[in-house]
């Protein structure tokens, strides 16, 4: 042990060591403390990043009472107000959308089959049943989400006999039933669901398939508004 | 009285600096382990030469300084509680920013599960690098520093 006892004044200090231990704290805590915040902003933009979204419905070929004609469509814009009040840069990755609309002719019986295949909302007053008018989820590749601001983003859905020929049989037949009764295709009440997945600026995803789960999420921020009726 | 209580201390509170050092490498490396994607620097997989790297290259500059072999297994261990308390400060950080919503325990418990295997991997790394930097400080015939040297030089060679 003797080897190993190094209090005698004879050779040279090992006070350059002490500055090297120092510089390597100071990396050290500079690495800890840029972890640190790296780590927060992460967690900031993960718990207040919202979005607003809004749809406009425009109906094109109709009849003067309102109801769509075969050569209509319907034509949605979704916009969606992104606010990001973190530091970080989000970049959209993932849209979700769906729209409902009520279906007239399947509550007041008739059309039984739709009610089968329909969204349905039960309270006191009775059953309301809804029609599917657009549901998918795509990639999404637009301008980044800047950090602190507020950007909106427009999407674009259209239903046409081209399109969806039975889906707008559909929509064709409620509109119809909504302009005989109601006389106004407006008085029918509609449904969104958005769900849209934002990936964090600069935050490498885990590439592992044995990664944690947590590791893969940390990354994503994941938001849905509206009311998801097949939920 | 003051000056023989520090002379005293000098001993302790040198190898509790050291532990701190070493506590400060682990407590980041396990931090990067558990949280590589978050971490400065970042990457998609934690990189286990790298974490080996930062503890071995503190083991050996620590070795450099340390006085003998038993202070060496004495720092090596009290860095083991010192490295859990820096990566749990590193892992509850968030919450200063009043967003972070999870209690306090299961952080601790998070980031000591998860950092179990460095926890591991720290002992034997700081004792044997540990002893490679005794050895080089031997061999190169260093001593304490007068600001670090004990002034009760009357019971030792």
């Amino acid at each position: 042990m003797s080897g190993f006892d190094l209090y005698s004044s004879e050779g040279r200090p090992d006070r350059p060591i002490w500055f090297i231990i120092a510089a390597m704290t100071v990396v050290l805590v500079g690495l800890a403390i840029g972890s640190a915040i790296d780590y927060s902003s992460i967690v900031v933009a993960k718990a207040t990043v919202s979005f607003e979204p809004t749809t406009t419905r425009t109906f094109q070929g109709t009849e003067s009472n309102g109801s769509l004609t075969p050569d209509g469509s319907l034509t949605v814009s979704l916009v969606l107000a992104v606010d990001n009040p973190s530091t970080r840069t989000l970049h959209l990755q993932l849209l979700a959308f769906s729209l409902w609309v009520e279906d007239g002719p399947a509550e007041s019986g008739l059309n039984e089959s739709r009610r089968i295949s329909d969204a349905f909302l039960s309270s006191p007053n009775g059953t309301r049943y809804f029609f599917l008018v657009f549901v998918g989820s795509r990639e999404v590749s637009e301008n980044p989400v800047p950090a602190g601001a507020t950007p909106t983003y427009t999407f674009t859905y259209t239903l046409s006999r081209a399109v969806n020929p039975a889906r707008f049989a559909v929509l064709r037949n409620i509109t119809d039933f909504w302009a005989s009764t109601a006389g106004d295709v407006g008085a029918a009440s509609w449904f969104h669901w958005v769900r849209l997945t934002l990936v964090i600026d600069g935050v490498l995803p885990a590439t592992s398939p044995t990664a944690a789960s947590y590791l893969r999420a940390i990354g994503r921020i994941d938001r849905e508004e509206g009311t998801n009726l097949v939920a | 009285m003051w000056r023989e209580l520090f002379s005293r201390l000098r001993r302790p509170l040198r190898a509790l600096a050291i532990a701190a050092f070493l506590g400060l490498a682990l407590g980041y490396s396990v931090f990067y382990f558990v949280f590589p994607n978050v971490s400065v620097p970042a990457a998609a997989e934690a990189s286990l030469p790298l974490i080996v790297g930062i503890l071995a290259t503190a083991a050996i500059v620590a070795g450099l300084v340390t006085e003998d072999l038993p202070a060496d297994v004495v720092q090596g261990f009290v860095s083991i509680p010192i490295g859990v308390l820096i990566a749990f400060v590193l892992a509850i950080s968030p919450s200063a920013t009043g967003f972070l919503e999870v209690r306090a325990d299961e952080i601790l418990a998070f980031v000591v599960r998860l950092g179990f295997p460095l926890y591991l991997l720290a002992v034997p790394l700081n004792t044997v690098f540990g002893l490679v930097g005794l050895l080089i400080r031997e061999r190169f015939g260093l001593r304490s520093s007068s600001f670090l040297r004990p002034s009760t030089g009357g019971h030792r060679k």
